[in-house]
């Protein structure tokens, strides 16, 4: 496969019809039927998720399925399994960037923006979940006359401080790269309120050259320095399990397995997010099925990492000979949740096989599917991580079954809702394609 | 004086006249980064990495010497046994702030350089600046240069066959 | 009163909910209330004709609560005492402690209450009493908890209207002529078993004016059998003391001596000082246990058999034979494993003679009874380890007699007058008496309890009693040892004491009943110095030298005992047991030990069908299951439970649940077992038919999980292993890192004088769980209720694991107190983000509630599981009257906040503040944790483990000295000794 791989195959390569097709669809009048449809479905459930939230402060995190010994449930499962989806955004526009993989000027801003929000949403769980969330500010180390800081050892506070540094590089990443879309926005639009919201928000962006390599330079060194972000933040992530003494949790395999398996379901989460949006924004010319190709591969060799980790946590735990590991193991694979591991296997492991057929991979029906089944499959392995590890560990007489409550699906469909409304509202406001890269990207081809 | 330009080589060749006729004080406008400008116009300089790398490192020591500091003078408890300095507990946070202080220096430097946040700017007056975001190239000799005389300069611009031409009023 | 005051009176009462003035006629027309009222609402000054909108009548009662709830605790109602001249002895913050009694059915146990500015608060052992010996068990501690209670009867009723107790003597006084003419025919009174010498004094009093009234002493948990056997034995009404320390080989057959009925406590400490594993211990003790359903006694006995009651006569009738060396005639019918059993069994107790013991549970029937007491004869044990004392009730009669005799007069409506004293017959009889029916026959029915309960339903006057820690009494101990039971507040609803009802009728009604005691034992023995001799009896809550004597006694008339045994059509034998914490029912509305887990089945809040596992196989039966049980034409429906070492064609069932009129708590719990037991064998129904009815119940157990798994929890031996190898212990437990083995450097962190650790040793624990309880009154820990419970939220901070061994038939029960193990590198601290608990200098993980956020990564990080939660606002959802029995030295947590067992620091702050005080170190043993305290087999030791003189470095010191899970490297301060048992080499 030559270096470009014909990424842009519009028949008559111009800057005026790529910069019509994507900064045209947030100034177009009107809404999309298509559009309409998801947000009927996705408004609802962010309805719930504010009930849900209201009900949990008035009544108390006992409404949740959580208790003792698993005192940790949806709330942490879904923050992990949102922060998880939150790394691919990051890692396309950074780490990419720096390989000069040119297939990732059409995905980036779209990628970034899923971060932006998966982050928003993960964000939202660590002060949920705590059972006095009004006090979640005593986390932040502010100057007190209790004279009391935080206390630093604990992984909680290093995931306080990744997960707030991680939306902040993102953001400022994210809006660095927006500032020139912004400015053709503010260019091509017609009414008078749009001129002015965008004219602001571009801050007087005018395409100097002396902007032009401020911004090469800040973008290069902005994706130098996030692509070290994505892989420690969701290792602090995984800290917040390794760093324990639960038999289960406390492997060393955590970290690379839950950086490959956050990519992983990244990826997951944009195949599932782009080929819905491709198809209704008729963006077939730019993200191209190229561009499937190339995600899809992405994401079966971060499933095969995720699967490898599978097997190493489970030949770790029988290595070392210790009772409690050896107990894991069996209690994983054949206890009571034994049918999430199993199901978790058929998702991540298996089901990836598939895209090994190029044929798989450039057909965006099969791939949508395949994407909604990996992000399951890590749902999965994050309750298994969380549950089955703390509801059988040391103490026989404190072993005790976890149930999810009503509340618990209620919050997570409503964070899904709260997520694919964003998602909306940011397809149907602001650019989602990076079109002055396109258009870099055009000069190139045609030299 | 701004020239229009509808591709990006007569830009570069029209600026490297201009650079040659001993013109120092000019500015360019693209719909996308043009890397042969930047020598020819002039602008490379090495302040942006530094305040970013020195940003970041005033994350790093402000990040650990925080930790230390609470945990070895300010609040000294006895935290299941761990040593009050165990900095080993300390590095992901001074990491975080690292990269934290490094992206925020970055991009403040990156507007203070650029002059942003600046909503209006002459140039905008140019009837057709709009496509400079769509599909043409500008490039525009500056009246404070020592050499410039209107008469001279659109002379100078006609001769780049550049598509067309306008003042900018200041 | 006029009609309407009483129809708001009524409806008042009726609400039952924060409202609790002092008494009906107070808030009704006592001056003293009106003008308040004006006074603080002057707008509202017609408040009684005015209307009353719920808003304002919300208002006004809070100025109500205010004003009572002031005076409802100190000592005087009308003065308010100003605090400029504070009463003597009070200073605030410090407790008094005052030695009283609570009676439970034919004894009493002697206890010392703590009194927080007039407000019990905490219930203690009193280390005088000899049913005490300083500990107490579950059921006394939560006695407090019944002094609270806010669904008690509040108020005198009279055909459900409230009324006064000047209208009921003025009613009683116009019946009281009739009576003396019928010379009480028609008469009669029902109470408990009377163990007041001076309530026996005015019984006879009565007695002797209304000659045909009869006096009926019932309690559904009686010792009439064996009462019965020793009556036909030794012809005098006897009751048992046994002397365990000095018994080398006990068997309980059925009997539950360790944990349940009279002399428990001092049973189970004499026990426990024969099991001890140390110096001066002489030779430790063994127990035999013939059961057909486990109880604690079994779970620590040597050697435990199952059998059904039928092979459990055989068994004793061919043990009886071997001792008289002739051969047993039904020997056959055993099989060969307990024919060897028999006679290794027989051939240990005939070494030991003088020093053996044999125990008949209270339930068994009086062929087993007599059995029982032959043998002791046989083996010379009487006056040795078991001395027979006059009985403490009064009238030799049978319970279940009187009451049966009772029920038929009430039908033939031979009763006019009957007088229902702390007893609830309606509910609290044999379902074939018909008590319900019988009892409204009676014209003048009058119920005297503290709740309106089901027999006050039916009743015309109901009088509010008072509670045991309101009122005077004198109460006999299980040895006959007298104390004087001191009220430690006014009564809260104006309680009558069963003297004020009985002197009513000796026409002394203006006594009050210190008076009538006083009077009493003034009689009873004149001294001069009387008041002297009265205050020190107080003082030591003990009256010396009343212990009633051993009586020796002739040889007892042998007694034949026939060998044919009624076997029933159906296979199933029913045995039916008091419940072990909520007795016949009384303490069915008490919510802590609802919650508080049931010994070995660890269920709460409900009664259960006990099975065997075998049983339930071959009917494949799952926990929760209902099933119904019918004998005749009396049917019950239970959820069965599952429980090893059940004997196999045996279901047993517990009294006390299904109540209708509890309290809002209590009622609708469980099924209601009196409705199948019947008068003539109340404990054992042969022949029992069952049927599954499909429909299944959760059922709320506080452990899911009975095996260890191979993890070295409880570490159990034989005595010939620990012999041979004094530290096996050592050698089974993985090692545990020393502490200078670390990177870190560990002198960092400075430690004071006093580092305190815990020693649980297992050999001692019963598993009774009164830590539990002691320890959830001592720290205000709430109860869940039901639903939290199958939730796994219960709060209790010690849990006693209890873990089965070895065949699901009969297995090797092994009990395991987990308080917190204050690790010194504790797994929990590390992961607590904000600093909410911390090592303090002493060793203590302290929890600071306040700064605590709820992650709850402290507790998924615990290996040992003992952190709990507040998932909702449980302290908040009490009734405000339990909140006075809070300690106020310890901080009520809210909701979202972690906590955990803190080694009672309350405790440990008083020691220090006294010991610098005194400016002295804190001496060994000053410092005593709620569990500790409470201990009957003193198996808690807690000190200073750095100073090498205390009780609990002595322990550590042991070699059978171990800690749980430390290969993790958690250093737990909380350490264990290893059960040993000292089984009979002989017997398979």
């Amino acid at each position: 496969m030559d270096k470009h791989e014909h990424f842009i195959t519009a028949e008559k390569p111009d800057y005026a019809s790529i910069d019509r097709s994507v900064i045209g669809i947030p100034l177009e009048k009107g809404f999309r039927r298509p559009w309409l449809f998801v947000f009927a479905v996705a408004f609802p459930l962010f309805i719930v998720l504010q009930i849900s939230i209201f009900w949990l402060f008035v009544k108390g995190v006992g409404i949740w399925g959580i208790r003792i010994p698993v005192g940790w449930g949806f709330a942490i499962i879904n923050f992990v399994w949102w922060i998880g989806i939150g790394h691919a955004g990051t890692f396309i526009s950074a780490f990419l960037f720096l390989l000069h993989q040119p297939w990732r000027a059409a995905i980036n801003r779209f990628a970034e923006t899923m971060t932006l929000f998966a982050v928003m949403c993960a964000g939202m769980f660590p002060i949920l979940h705590l059972g006095r969330p009004q006090r979640f500010y005593w986390m932040v180390p502010y100057p007190n006359t209790m004279g009391l800081w935080p206390q630093f050892r604990s992984p909680l506070m290093w995931d306080i401080f990744a997960v707030t540094t991680y939306f902040t590089v993102s953001l400022l990443f994210w809006y660095t790269g927006l500032l020139p879309d912004l400015a053709s926005a503010r260019d091509r639009a017609q009414t008078y309120w749009k001129k002015r919201i965008y004219g602001i928000l571009s801050l007087g962006w005018r395409g100097a050259a002396v902007h032009w390599e401020k911004f090469n330079t800040l973008y290069l060194l902005l994706a130098g320095i996030s692509t070290p972000l994505v892989v420690s933040v969701h290792t602090v992530v995984s800290f917040d399990f390794a760093s324990s003494i639960v038999p289960g949790w406390h492997t060393t395999i955590f970290p690379p397995y839950f950086v490959a398996g956050a990519i992983y379901s990244g990826f997951a989460m944009v195949l599932t997010l782009m080929i819905p949006v491709r198809k209704i924004y008729h963006l077939e010319s730019i993200i191209t099925e190229a561009h499937l190709d190339v995600m899809a591969k992405v994401t079966l060799t971060t499933g095969l990492i995720v699967g490898y980790g599978y097997m190493m946590e489970m030949f770790i735990a029988w290595y070392s000979g210790n009772l409690y590991e050896h107990f894991l193991i069996k209690n994983v694979t054949t206890g009571p949740y034994g049918i999430m591991y199993w199901m978790l296997i058929l998702c991540n492991v298996i089901a990836v096989q598939i895209l090994w057929f190029p044929q798989v991979r450039r057909n965006p029906v099969i791939l949508f599917i395949l994407s909604i089944i990996f992000n399951i499959g890590m749902w999965l392995e994050r309750f298994v991580i969380v549950v089955v590890s703390l509801h059988r560990d040391f103490m026989p007489s404190a072993w005790a079954m976890y149930y999810p409550t009503v509340w618990d699906w209620s919050t997570y469909l409503g964070t899904i809702g709260f997520f694919f409304v964003a998602i909306l509202i940011f397809v149907r406001t602001l650019p989602m394609i990076a079109s002055f890269e396109v258009k870099e990207l055009l000069t190139h081809e045609h030299k | 004086m701004a020239a229009r330009y509808a591709d990006k080589d007569q830009l570069v060749e029209a600026a490297r006249l201009a650079r040659s006729n001993g013109y120092t004080r000019m500015e360019a406008y693209s719909p996308f980064p043009v890397e042969e400008l930047f020598e020819i116009l002039g602008h490379k300089d090495r302040r942006l990495p530094w305040a970013v790398f020195f940003g970041g490192l005033t994350g790093c020591l402000a990040g650990f010497f925080m930790q230390f500091y609470a945990n070895v003078f300010d609040d000294k408890l006895n935290i299941g046994g761990r040593p009050f300095n165990s900095w080993p507990a300390f590095i992901p946070i001074t990491f975080e702030l690292t990269v934290l202080f490094a992206a925020i220096t970055g991009f403040v430097t990156l507007l203070s350089r650029c002059g942003l946040p600046e909503i209006y700017h002459p140039v905008f007056n140019i009837p057709t600046f709009d496509r400079a975001s769509l599909d043409s190239f500008f490039l525009c000799i500056m009246a404070d240069d020592p050499k410039f005389n209107i008469e001279e300069v659109s002379e100078f611009l006609k001769k780049t066959n550049a598509a067309d031409m306008n003042r900018v009023e200041h | 009163m006029t009609m309407d005051k009483i129809e708001k009176l009524k409806n008042l009462v009726r609400t039952n909910d924060k409202t609790f003035w002092r008494s009906l006629e107070e808030a009704a027309d006592d001056p003293q209330v009106q003008d308040y009222l004006r006074h603080e609402f002057p707008q509202s000054g017609s408040f009684w004709d005015g209307k009353i909108t719920r808003r304002s009548f919300l208002k006004l009662m809070s100025a109500q609560i205010m004003m009572l709830a002031l005076a409802g605790c100190s000592k005087s109602v009308e003065k308010i005492i100003p605090y400029v001249k504070s009463q003597e002895g009070i200073i605030p913050g410090k407790p008094l402690y005052f030695a009283t009694a609570i009676s439970f059915s034919g004894f009493a146990r002697g206890v010392l209450v703590e009194s927080h500015m007039g407000r019990p608060t905490k219930i203690e052992g009193n280390p005088h009493h000899p049913d005490s010996l300083g500990a107490t068990d579950c059921i006394t501690q939560a006695v407090l908890y019944q002094l609270y209670d806010p669904d008690r009867s509040r108020g005198i009723l009279f055909n459900n209207l409230p009324a006064t107790w000047k209208q009921f003597t003025d009613a009683l006084a116009a019946r009281m002529p009739k009576l003396r003419a019928r010379k009480g025919e028609g008469l009669r009174f029902l109470s408990k078993p009377i163990i007041s010498p001076t309530l026996a004094s005015l019984r006879e009093q009565i007695l002797q004016t209304f000659p045909s009234a009869k006096w009926h002493q019932y309690s559904p948990i009686h010792c009439d059998c064996s009462r019965q056997a020793l009556f036909e034995m030794y012809g005098q009404d006897l009751q048992p003391v046994f002397r365990i320390k000095n018994a080398d080989v006990i068997v309980s057959i059925e009997s539950d001596f360790l944990a349940q009925g009279s002399g428990a406590l001092a049973y189970s400490r004499e026990f426990s000082q024969r099991r001890r594993i140390d110096s001066q211990n002489l030779k430790m003790n063994r127990l035999y246990a013939l059961e057909s359903t486990p109880t604690l006694t079994g779970a620590m006995a040597d050697h435990r058999l199952i059998f059904s009651p039928i092979e459990m006569r055989i068994f004793l009738k061919s043990l009886w034979k071997l001792l008289q060396n002739d051969s047993p005639s039904q020997h056959n019918l055993l099989s060969k494993e307990n024919q060897r059993r028999v006679e290794a069994m027989a051939d240990d107790l005939a070494q030991h003679s003088k020093k053996s013991l044999l125990i008949a549970g209270a339930e068994q029937p009086v062929d087993i009874q007599i059995m029982v007491g032959q043998i002791n004869h046989l083996l010379a044990n009487v006056g040795q380890t078991i001395d027979y004392i006059a009985s403490n009730e009064p009238a030799s009669e049978n319970g279940t007699e009187s009451i049966r005799t009772l029920a038929k007069e009430l039908h033939d409506q031979k009763v006019t007058d009957l007088f229902v004293i702390d007893s609830n017959p309606v509910y609290a009889t044999p379902a074939d008496l018909q008590f319900n029916e019988a009892y409204e026959k009676a014209e003048f029915r009058v119920h005297m309890g503290l709740y309106l309960d089901e027999t006050a339903g039916l009743s015309q006057w109901h009088i509010p009693s008072a509670q045991e820690l309101e009122a005077w009494g004198d109460l006999k101990a299980f040895d006959g040892t007298v104390t004087i039971r001191q009220p430690l507040i006014e009564p809260l609803y104006n309680g009558k004491t069963d003297y004020d009802l009985c002197a009513l009728f000796v026409d002394r009604g203006n006594e009050s009943s210190l008076e009538m005691i006083q009077r009493y034992w003034s009689e009873k023995n004149p001294r001069a110095d009387f008041p002297d001799f009265w205050n020190k009896t107080l003082h030591d809550g003990v009256m010396e030298q009343s212990a009633s004597p051993a009586i020796s006694l002739p040889a007892p008339k042998l007694i034949k005992v026939n060998d044919d045994h009624p076997v029933g059509p159906e296979p199933f034998t029913l045995l039916i047991r008091p419940d072990p914490h909520i007795l016949d029912g009384q303490f069915a509305n008490n919510g802590w030990l609802q919650e508080l887990p049931k010994p070995l089945t660890r269920l709460t809040w409900e009664n259960v069908a006990l099975i065997s596992p075998t049983f339930a196989q071959s009917s494949n039966l799952t926990n929760g299951e209902v099933i119904e049980i019918s004998k005749n034409n009396q049917k019950i429906q239970a959820p069965i439970w599952i429980f090893p070492g059940q004997a196999n064609q045996v279901i047993t069932i517990h009294l006390g649940y299904g109540r209708r009129a509890a309290g809002t708590i209590g009622n609708g719990l469980g099924f209601d077992a009196f409705k199948i037991q019947n008068s003539v064998s109340p404990f054992e129904i042969q022949g029992v038919a069952v049927k599954k009815t499909g429909t299944l119940i959760q059922l709320a157990s506080s452990q899911q999980h009975s095996s260890m798994e191979g993890r070295d929890l409880v570490i159990a031996a034989d005595l010939s292993t620990y012999q041979s190898q004094p530290d096996f212990v050592s050698r089974t437990v993985s090692p545990s890192p020393e502490k200078e083995e670390t990177l870190y450097h560990p002198k960092e962190h400075l430690e004071n004088e006093y580092q305190w650790g815990m020693a649980i040793d297992l050999n001692l624990c019963i598993g009774c769980n009164a830590c539990t309880l002691a320890c959830q009154v001592e720290n205000n820990i709430p109860v869940v209720g039901k639903s939290e419970v199958i939730n796994s939220r219960e709060m209790h901070w010690i849990r006693v694991d209890r873990y089965y061994e070895g065949p699901v038939e009969n297995p090797q029960t092994h009990h395991q107190p987990v308080p917190c193990m204050h690790c010194e590198n504790a797994p929990c601290e590390l992961m607590c983000p904000v600093e909410a608990t911390t090592h303090s200098q002493e060793g203590l993980n302290e929890m600071t509630y306040n700064r605590c956020i709820g992650t709850r990564y402290c507790s998924n990080n615990c290996p040992y599981k003992v952190r709990r939660f507040n998932f909702y606002a449980y302290t908040q959802a009490e009734p405000d009257l339990i909140r006075l029995a809070r300690n106020p030295d310890v901080t009520v947590r809210t909701r979202g906040v972690m906590e955990k067992c803190t080694y009672c620091v309350q405790r440990i702050n008083h020691a220090r503040i006294e010991a610098r005080e005194e400016n002295r170190k804190i001496r060994d043993g000053e410092v005593i944790t709620a569990c500790q305290q409470v201990c009957p087999a003193q198996a808690i030791t807690f000190g200073n483990i750095r100073d090498p003189q205390s009780q609990v470095s002595k322990k550590k010191g042991h070699d059978l000295h171990y800690g749980i899970l430390t290969d993790l490297g958690t250093r737990p301060r909380t350490t264990y000794l290893a059960k040993i048992k000292n089984p009979n080499p002989k017997m398979v």
